[in-house]
């Protein structure tokens, strides 16, 4: 009979085996212990299920072992053979110990005494937990324990780290090439962008245009509003996104087709009335993306109060669902955190979505002249399904027009 | 100033024997038939959570809450009950409701995922709580249908010491003592509520003081004296059949191991701790009183393990030929008599697993 692997944690993926507990032509009881692993929550000793005799052992020491796989086999009710035999039987296996009763090389039951952040905070600093003085209860390693610690041999740590990482393993027949510090499962809003991200990737054929556009005038005309709004005596500000989402709001208005929803079950193109658009807001937990309602009849200093309101309410947790739903475009800022080309994913049902870089200084070419502009650089990735590159490039120029040109842009602001 | 007042704090447990098995002075003991009783179910108990770990390790059965260490407590208790008697307890009363005449089988079908079915016609139990201290409220609700019907019977309402800082703990007593209901709250105080220590749980010295806050008589007992615990239990249980009110028991025990099968005690709990607690394992300080009282015939230990393995071995073996369950069972157990509502809910959820190939 096949002995497997089973869950025993509570969804658990996998294990490491530490130690095998009895020989290839051993006689085993039921409930006797034949190995003991190693899971992300328990180490364990795994009974047999029947009497009988190791017939063979598929996995070394050290291996990491997945649920469902064998482990071993059991000849079930068979006896022990005579010692020749067992010998014979006994493949040679590079696991396999010296003479000594397996309780012996059990694993030390020495671990520190710790809470599992101060573990967690442990690792990310690279501090090895077993060798640090608790002070807490019983000897526990408390965070304070550990910053005493960083603080203490900031310089000894790196030539530490390394000896430790040129150490060969100890156990096993092959040094693995990586041990695992730790696996940390995909939780709450994580897991949620893992999903999607990866049924868009997935989903959606994309191909994607890169430009550029001059927004001097833009911005000379926004700080001479900012002043404004200063002089006024209010705490507005504008930033660049509201002009960039009523820039694209015009652009789809005059190119429909960028601003649809793709039902890819049925084959179908959704038009909305609403011209709804997504704002990419970086928080501490993940990327959420609050959706910008009917950005086509918003003036600039109520889209900017809108965007304001949303992205804190992302980043506090606090939206609503339907502040996360109906959009037809979104836009992504990977500028925000200085970057100047980026090449988003499409969010289905979305069609098309619009990455910003940072806007620096360039040297363009102005009328055969050299300038210094203002140069905003951008992407538009589309779903290829339903959009083609002329539509997109069509698109594109519209948006540069409005950007490079805001007096343009402002006669459409409704 | 000064007119604040202190809570006493000088309570100490209630014992009958001392650790090593002797009756304390001028204390009334159970019958020798009642310990004997007492010491056969906590060897069961014992073998029993050996046996489900050892089958949670092979796959067998899924997460499972150890109880070794607490046998004094869920066996004295066990033993304490009569069949007209309600028991409400969790995963950490196992052994009180197989005492209590829910079978091996049934539990052990429990764990594997299946459908026990109702409890034996008779054996008067809750279906066994997961869910921290939600069987408080349900016990206080049984309570109260035993006055109306002025039946001359107990409930006993079981939680651990964690299950004490939830809010239905909470509802639950009050509950009781407002209304005078026949219920005997016992809390299993193991120590630990998964890695969180006793001390780190309440303020209140004792888990036990906190039945005076609700208006109803306490005790605090060594629930490692089986003998104690039977004899507290009984007390309560009588007074609150014969319409006397609740009653609150706190059984001061330790959990030797893991909370269940997916914990590593080592990472939060000092091995001396653990180490101590082993020296005053419940299991062989019974063996050592009945030795003392000359009522322990050689073997009896070693007879009664291999009877348990016996009996549990059948039990697996009778689980194990059930038929896997089915989506549809979850709605067959939930109501007596379906609603509206919860026949939607059953036709949609099946048609939905059929689309995806799941039925």
């Amino acid at each position: 009979m096949e002995f497997k692997l089973a869950d025993i944690g509570e969804g658990m993926q996998e294990a490491e085996i530490l130690h095998w507990l009895v020989q290839e032509g051993q006689a085993v009881k039921e409930d006797q212990p034949l190995l003991e692993v190693q899971t992300d929550k328990v180490t364990a000793e795994l009974p047999s299920p029947w009497n009988g005799v190791v017939a063979r052992r598929l996995k070394a020491e050290g291996d990491i072992v997945r649920v469902g796989e064998t482990l071993l086999e059991i000849e079930v009710g068979g006896e022990a053979p005579a010692p020749a035999q067992a010998a014979a039987a006994s493949r040679p296996s590079p696991a396999a110990r010296p003479e000594g009763p397996p309780a012996a090389a059990r694993a030390p039951s020495g671990r520190v005494l710790a809470s599992p952040a101060t573990r967690r905070r442990a690792r990310e600093w690279g501090i090895d937990i077993q060798a640090v003085q608790g002070t807490g209860p019983a000897g526990r390693v408390t965070t304070g324990d550990l910053e005493r610690q960083r603080l203490g041999a900031a310089a000894a740590l790196p030539a530490q780290a390394s000896a430790a990482a040129a150490a060969p393993r100890s156990s096993g027949p092959a040094p693995a090439i990586a041990q695992i510090a730790e696996r940390q499962p995909l939780q709450g809003l994580r897991r949620a962008i893992a999903r999607n991200m990866a049924e868009s990737h997935r989903d959606i054929p994309t191909a994607a245009q890169l430009d550029d556009c001059d927004v001097t005038e833009l911005w000379e005309l926004r700080r001479r509003w900012n002043r404004e709004l200063a002089a006024m005596g209010t705490d507005e500000h504008l930033t660049m996104l509201p002009f960039l989402l009523k820039a694209a709001a015009v652009a789809i208005r005059r190119h429909p087709d960028v601003g649809v929803r793709f039902d890819s079950e049925r084959q179908e193109i959704v038009r909305q009335k609403e011209l709804n658009i997504g704002i990419a807001v970086d928080t501490p937990d993940g990327l959420i993306v609050p959706v910008v309602r009917d950005v086509d009849r918003l003036g600039l200093r109520a889209l900017a109060r809108e965007i304001v309101r949303l992205s804190s309410a992302a980043r506090s947790r606090s939206l609503v669902q339907s502040e996360t739903e109906g959009g037809v475009f979104s836009v992504t800022n990977h500028g925000a955190v200085g970057g100047i080309y980026g090449l988003p994913i499409v969010r289905r049902p979305e069609v098309a979505i619009l990455g910003l870089g940072r806007v620096r200084e360039e040297p363009v070419v102005l009328e055969g002249q050299l300038a210094v502009r203002r140069i905003l650089h951008f992407s538009i990735a589309f779903d290829h399904r339903v959009l083609d590159g002329a539509d997109v490039g069509r698109f594109a120029l519209t948006l540069r027009d409005l950007l490079e040109h805001p007096d343009r842009l402002l006669l459409e602001v409704q | 100033m000064g007119y604040l007042r202190e809570a006493p704090n000088d309570w100490e447990p209630l014992r009958l024997t001392a650790e090593d098995g002797k009756p304390l002075p001028e204390v009334q003991l159970p019958s020798a038939e009642t310990a004997l009783e007492i010491f056969r179910w906590m060897v069961f108990g014992r073998i029993f959570d050996q046996r489900m770990l050892s089958l949670q390790r092979q796959g067998r059965i899924g997460t499972i809450g150890s109880i070794r260490g607490q046998e004094a407590s869920a066996a004295g208790l066990g033993v304490a009950l009569r069949q007209e008697d309600w028991l409400a307890g969790s995963y950490r009363e196992l052994l009180t409701y197989l005492v209590h005449g829910v079978p091996a089988e049934a539990l052990i079908t429990l764990y594997r995922g299946g459908v026990p079915g109702p409890f034996p016609a008779g054996v008067r139990a809750l279906p066994v709580q997961i869910v921290i201290g939600a069987q408080m409220p349900q016990a206080a609700g049984l309570g109260l249908a035993l006055k109306l019907r002025q039946e001359p019977a107990a409930v006993v309402a079981c939680c651990g010491d964690g299950a004490t800082s939830e809010g239905d703990f909470h509802e639950g007593v009050n509950f009781a003592g407002a209304h005078g209901l026949p219920v005997v709250f016992f809390v299993q105080n193991n120590g630990w509520a998964i890695s969180v220590p006793r001390a780190r749980q309440t303020a209140s010295a004792t888990i036990a003081q906190k039945g005076f806050a609700y208006g109803m008589p306490a005790a605090l007992v060594d629930g490692n004296d089986p003998l104690a615990v039977y004899e507290v239990c009984r007390e309560a249980l009588e007074r609150a059949r014969a319409g006397g009110g609740p009653s609150f028991v706190e059984a001061v025990t330790y959990r030797l191991g893991p909370h269940t099968t997916s914990d590593d005690p080592t990472r939060y709990r000092p091995d001396s701790e653990v180490q101590a607690h082993e020296g005053r394992d419940p299991l062989p300080r019974m063996r050592r009183y009945l030795e003392a009282a000359g009522i322990y015939p050689d073997g009896l230990q070693e007879q009664l393990e291999e009877e348990a393995r016996t009996v549990l071995g059948e039990a697996v073996a009778a689980a194990e030929l059930r038929p896997p369950v089915t989506p549809e069972q979850m709605f067959d157990l939930t109501w007596a008599k379906e609603t509206p509502q919860a026949q939607r809910d059953r036709e949609r959820s099946i048609a939905e697993l059929r689309e995806v190939g799941e039925l």
